[in-house]
Protein backbone atom coordinates (compact mmCIF):
# COMPACT_ATOMS: atom_id res chain seq x y z
CA UNK A 1 0.00 0.00 0.00
CA UNK A 2 1.25 3.56 -0.61
CA UNK A 3 0.14 6.72 0.74
CA UNK A 4 0.03 10.21 -1.22
CA UNK A 5 -0.92 13.13 1.11
CA UNK A 6 -1.59 16.54 0.49
CA UNK A 7 -2.47 18.87 2.83
CA UNK A 8 -3.44 22.84 2.36
CA UNK A 9 -4.73 24.77 5.37
CA UNK A 10 -6.89 22.81 7.60
CA UNK A 11 -7.21 20.04 4.74
CA UNK A 12 -5.75 16.94 4.22
CA UNK A 13 -6.04 14.47 0.93
CA UNK A 14 -4.74 11.21 1.42
CA UNK A 15 -4.76 9.21 -1.95
CA UNK A 16 -4.30 5.46 -1.38
CA UNK A 17 -2.95 2.57 -3.66
CA UNK A 18 -3.30 -0.94 -2.52
CA UNK A 19 -5.41 -2.67 -0.49
CA UNK A 20 -6.33 -2.02 3.07
CA UNK A 21 -6.24 -4.97 4.47
CA UNK A 22 -4.48 -6.46 8.12
CA UNK A 23 -0.97 -5.72 6.85
CA UNK A 24 -1.27 -2.41 5.76
CA UNK A 25 -3.98 -0.44 7.90
CA UNK A 26 -1.52 -0.35 10.60
CA UNK A 27 0.38 1.83 8.66
CA UNK A 28 -2.32 3.83 7.00
CA UNK A 29 -3.84 4.45 10.77
CA UNK A 30 0.09 5.37 11.49
CA UNK A 31 0.61 7.43 8.87
CA UNK A 32 -2.80 9.34 9.17
CA UNK A 33 -3.12 10.08 12.77
CA UNK A 34 0.84 11.22 12.64
CA UNK A 35 -0.79 13.96 9.92
CA UNK A 36 -4.15 15.14 11.32
CA UNK A 37 -3.84 17.24 13.49
CA UNK A 38 -5.41 19.93 13.36
CA UNK A 39 -6.78 18.92 10.03
CA UNK A 40 -10.44 19.43 9.89
CA UNK A 41 -11.84 18.29 6.43
CA UNK A 42 -10.15 14.63 6.04
CA UNK A 43 -10.39 13.27 2.12
CA UNK A 44 -9.46 9.86 1.21
CA UNK A 45 -9.03 9.09 -2.22
CA UNK A 46 -9.65 5.64 -3.04
CA UNK A 47 -9.77 5.80 -6.80
CA UNK A 48 -6.72 3.02 -6.53
CA UNK A 49 -7.83 1.17 -3.64
CA UNK A 50 -7.81 -2.73 -4.55
CA UNK A 51 -10.45 -4.01 -1.69
CA UNK A 52 -10.78 -3.12 1.74
CA UNK A 53 -11.05 -6.17 4.79
CA UNK A 54 -12.43 -5.21 8.49
CA UNK A 55 -9.05 -4.32 9.44
CA UNK A 56 -9.63 -1.25 7.24
CA UNK A 57 -13.17 -0.89 8.18
CA UNK A 58 -12.23 -0.76 12.09
CA UNK A 59 -10.09 2.04 11.29
CA UNK A 60 -12.59 4.12 9.15
CA UNK A 61 -14.64 4.21 12.24
CA UNK A 62 -11.84 5.18 14.29
CA UNK A 63 -11.08 8.06 11.70
CA UNK A 64 -14.41 8.91 11.32
CA UNK A 65 -15.33 9.48 14.83
CA UNK A 66 -12.31 11.63 15.29
CA UNK A 67 -13.19 14.14 12.80
CA UNK A 68 -16.62 14.33 14.08
CA UNK A 69 -14.61 15.09 17.43
CA UNK A 70 -12.84 17.67 16.37
CA UNK A 71 -16.18 19.35 14.20
CA UNK A 72 -14.69 18.31 10.56
CA UNK A 73 -15.62 15.80 8.29
CA UNK A 74 -13.78 12.86 6.69
CA UNK A 75 -15.05 12.22 2.88
CA UNK A 76 -14.20 8.96 0.81
CA UNK A 77 -13.77 10.28 -2.74
CA UNK A 78 -13.97 7.49 -6.01
CA UNK A 79 -15.09 4.43 -4.35
CA UNK A 80 -14.75 1.15 -6.98
CA UNK A 81 -17.50 -0.79 -7.12
CA UNK A 82 -15.86 -4.25 -5.15
CA UNK A 83 -14.82 -1.80 -2.02
CA UNK A 84 -18.85 -0.24 -2.53
CA UNK A 85 -20.27 -3.17 -2.34
CA UNK A 86 -17.93 -4.37 0.95
CA UNK A 87 -19.08 -0.93 2.56
CA UNK A 88 -22.87 -1.76 1.50
CA UNK A 89 -22.51 -5.16 3.00
CA UNK A 90 -21.33 -4.02 6.28
CA UNK A 91 -24.09 -0.79 6.27
CA UNK A 92 -20.71 1.73 6.31
CA UNK A 93 -22.56 3.28 3.15
CA UNK A 94 -24.82 4.83 5.84
CA UNK A 95 -22.29 5.62 8.16
CA UNK A 96 -19.02 6.92 6.10
CA UNK A 97 -19.53 9.77 3.60
CA UNK A 98 -19.01 8.33 0.40
CA UNK A 99 -18.76 10.37 -2.65
CA UNK B 1 -6.94 -35.98 -18.86
CA UNK B 2 -6.17 -33.24 -16.12
CA UNK B 3 -7.89 -34.51 -12.75
CA UNK B 4 -10.81 -33.32 -11.42
CA UNK B 5 -9.60 -31.73 -8.47
CA UNK B 6 -6.58 -29.77 -8.40
CA UNK B 7 -4.49 -29.34 -5.21
CA UNK B 8 -2.17 -26.09 -5.02
CA UNK B 9 1.61 -26.84 -3.16
CA UNK B 10 3.30 -24.41 -1.54
CA UNK B 11 6.74 -25.03 -2.15
CA UNK B 12 6.19 -28.38 -2.69
CA UNK B 13 4.12 -28.96 0.19
CA UNK B 14 0.48 -29.42 0.74
CA UNK B 15 -0.17 -26.80 2.71
CA UNK B 16 1.55 -23.43 3.30
CA UNK B 17 2.52 -22.93 6.75
CA UNK B 18 2.90 -19.39 8.59
CA UNK B 19 3.73 -17.69 11.91
CA UNK B 20 0.24 -16.63 13.76
CA UNK B 21 1.47 -13.04 13.01
CA UNK B 22 -0.74 -10.40 11.14
CA UNK B 23 2.15 -9.57 8.91
CA UNK B 24 2.49 -12.93 7.92
CA UNK B 25 -0.81 -12.69 5.67
CA UNK B 26 1.31 -10.95 2.78
CA UNK B 27 3.00 -14.28 1.97
CA UNK B 28 -0.67 -15.62 2.22
CA UNK B 29 -2.26 -13.10 -0.03
CA UNK B 30 0.72 -13.80 -2.50
CA UNK B 31 0.22 -17.60 -2.55
CA UNK B 32 -3.16 -17.00 -3.01
CA UNK B 33 -2.85 -14.01 -5.55
CA UNK B 34 -0.18 -16.62 -8.00
CA UNK B 35 -3.67 -19.57 -7.56
CA UNK B 36 -5.64 -16.53 -8.88
CA UNK B 37 -3.95 -16.09 -11.84
CA UNK B 38 -3.31 -19.81 -12.19
CA UNK B 39 -6.94 -20.22 -12.50
CA UNK B 40 -7.92 -16.85 -14.23
CA UNK B 41 -10.20 -15.99 -11.38
CA UNK B 42 -11.57 -12.75 -12.33
CA UNK B 43 -10.39 -9.81 -10.31
CA UNK B 44 -13.74 -9.68 -8.19
CA UNK B 45 -14.01 -13.17 -7.18
CA UNK B 46 -10.06 -12.54 -6.30
CA UNK B 47 -10.62 -9.79 -3.90
CA UNK B 48 -13.72 -11.64 -2.12
CA UNK B 49 -10.88 -14.81 -1.59
CA UNK B 50 -8.44 -12.46 -0.18
CA UNK B 51 -10.79 -10.52 2.32
CA UNK B 52 -12.42 -13.49 2.99
CA UNK B 53 -8.28 -15.24 4.00
CA UNK B 54 -7.38 -12.06 5.52
CA UNK B 55 -10.44 -12.26 8.44
CA UNK B 56 -9.54 -16.13 9.22
CA UNK B 57 -5.64 -15.42 9.48
CA UNK B 58 -6.00 -12.34 11.22
CA UNK B 59 -8.55 -13.63 13.30
CA UNK B 60 -6.35 -16.52 14.10
CA UNK B 61 -3.33 -14.35 14.60
CA UNK B 62 -5.22 -11.98 16.58
CA UNK B 63 -6.75 -14.50 19.42
CA UNK B 64 -5.79 -18.17 18.35
CA UNK B 65 -2.51 -18.04 21.03
CA UNK B 66 -2.73 -16.20 23.74
CA UNK B 67 -0.29 -17.90 25.57
CA UNK B 68 2.40 -17.60 22.79
CA UNK B 69 4.11 -18.48 19.43
CA UNK B 70 1.82 -20.61 16.83
CA UNK B 71 1.13 -21.50 13.39
CA UNK B 72 -1.20 -21.19 10.74
CA UNK B 73 -1.43 -23.70 8.23
CA UNK B 74 -3.38 -23.08 4.85
CA UNK B 75 -4.49 -25.33 1.98
CA UNK B 76 -5.90 -24.72 -1.16
CA UNK B 77 -7.85 -27.22 -3.71
CA UNK B 78 -10.09 -26.47 -6.74
CA UNK B 79 -12.79 -28.39 -8.14
CA UNK B 80 -12.89 -28.60 -11.63
CA UNK B 81 -15.93 -30.15 -12.19
CA UNK B 82 -18.14 -28.21 -9.60
CA UNK B 83 -15.99 -25.05 -10.25
CA UNK B 84 -15.62 -24.94 -6.89
CA UNK B 85 -12.51 -23.30 -4.53
CA UNK B 86 -11.53 -24.98 -1.10
CA UNK B 87 -9.57 -23.15 1.35
CA UNK B 88 -8.83 -24.37 4.92
CA UNK B 89 -7.58 -22.79 7.34
CA UNK B 90 -5.81 -24.80 10.58
CA UNK B 91 -4.34 -24.01 13.53
CA UNK B 92 -3.82 -25.43 17.15
CA UNK B 93 -4.86 -22.80 19.11
CA UNK B 94 -7.44 -22.15 21.93
CA UNK B 95 -10.96 -23.91 20.60
CA UNK B 96 -12.86 -21.30 18.88
CA UNK B 97 -15.42 -21.21 16.59
CA UNK B 98 -16.02 -18.08 15.26
CA UNK B 99 -19.24 -18.56 13.46
CA UNK B 100 -20.91 -18.68 16.34
CA UNK B 101 -20.19 -15.13 17.22
CA UNK B 102 -22.70 -12.57 17.13
CA UNK B 103 -23.31 -10.74 13.83
CA UNK B 104 -22.68 -7.43 13.96
CA UNK B 105 -25.61 -4.47 13.56
CA UNK B 106 -25.18 -3.19 10.15
CA UNK B 107 -27.33 -0.57 10.56
CA UNK B 108 -26.37 1.05 14.07
CA UNK B 109 -25.05 4.49 14.19
CA UNK B 110 -21.40 5.43 13.94
CA UNK B 111 -21.52 6.42 17.98
CA UNK B 112 -22.19 2.96 18.49
CA UNK B 113 -20.80 0.98 16.26
CA UNK B 114 -18.66 -2.07 17.56
CA UNK B 115 -15.64 -1.85 16.02
CA UNK B 116 -14.98 -6.14 16.48
CA UNK B 117 -17.66 -8.94 14.59
CA UNK B 118 -17.25 -7.34 11.27
CA UNK B 119 -14.69 -9.96 9.72
CA UNK B 120 -16.50 -12.97 9.94
CA UNK B 121 -19.76 -10.97 9.13
CA UNK B 122 -17.97 -10.14 6.11
CA UNK B 123 -16.24 -13.99 5.15
CA UNK B 124 -19.82 -14.90 5.28
CA UNK B 125 -21.32 -13.32 3.15
CA UNK B 126 -18.19 -13.06 0.36
CA UNK B 127 -18.00 -17.00 0.47
CA UNK B 128 -20.68 -19.26 -0.45
CA UNK B 129 -19.96 -21.71 2.56
CA UNK B 130 -18.06 -21.67 5.56
CA UNK B 131 -17.26 -24.53 8.16
CA UNK B 132 -16.28 -25.09 11.64
CA UNK B 133 -14.40 -28.57 12.41
CA UNK B 134 -12.70 -29.16 15.59
CA UNK B 135 -10.44 -32.26 15.12
CA UNK B 136 -7.60 -33.64 17.32
CA UNK B 137 -7.14 -30.00 18.99
CA UNK B 138 -7.28 -28.31 16.18
CA UNK B 139 -9.33 -25.70 14.70
CA UNK B 140 -10.65 -26.02 11.30
CA UNK B 141 -12.37 -23.68 8.90
CA UNK B 142 -13.47 -24.28 5.66
CA UNK B 143 -14.20 -21.77 3.23
CA UNK B 144 -16.18 -22.87 -0.33
CA UNK B 145 -16.65 -20.09 -2.87
CA UNK B 146 -18.31 -21.54 -6.93
CA UNK B 147 -16.44 -19.57 -9.03
CA UNK B 148 -19.05 -18.84 -11.78
CA UNK B 149 -17.33 -18.49 -15.19
CA UNK B 150 -16.62 -20.04 -18.45
CA UNK B 151 -12.88 -19.09 -18.33
CA UNK B 152 -11.59 -21.68 -16.17
CA UNK B 153 -9.51 -24.55 -17.57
Amino acid sequence: MKITMNRTDKQLTASIEGSIDTVTSPDLEKQLTESWDDITDLILDFSKVDYISSAGLRFMITASRHMEDVDGQMTIRHVNDDVKEVFDMTGFDQLLNIE
Amino acid sequence: MTELIRKFTYQGKEFLSLPAERTAFATLKSWLSDIAVELKIPAKAEKQLLIAADEIFSNIAGYGYPNGDGCVKASVEFNRGEQLLTMVFSDSGIAFNPLLSEEPDTSSPLAERPVGGLGIFLVKKLMDSVEYRRENNRNYLILKKRLSCGNIQ
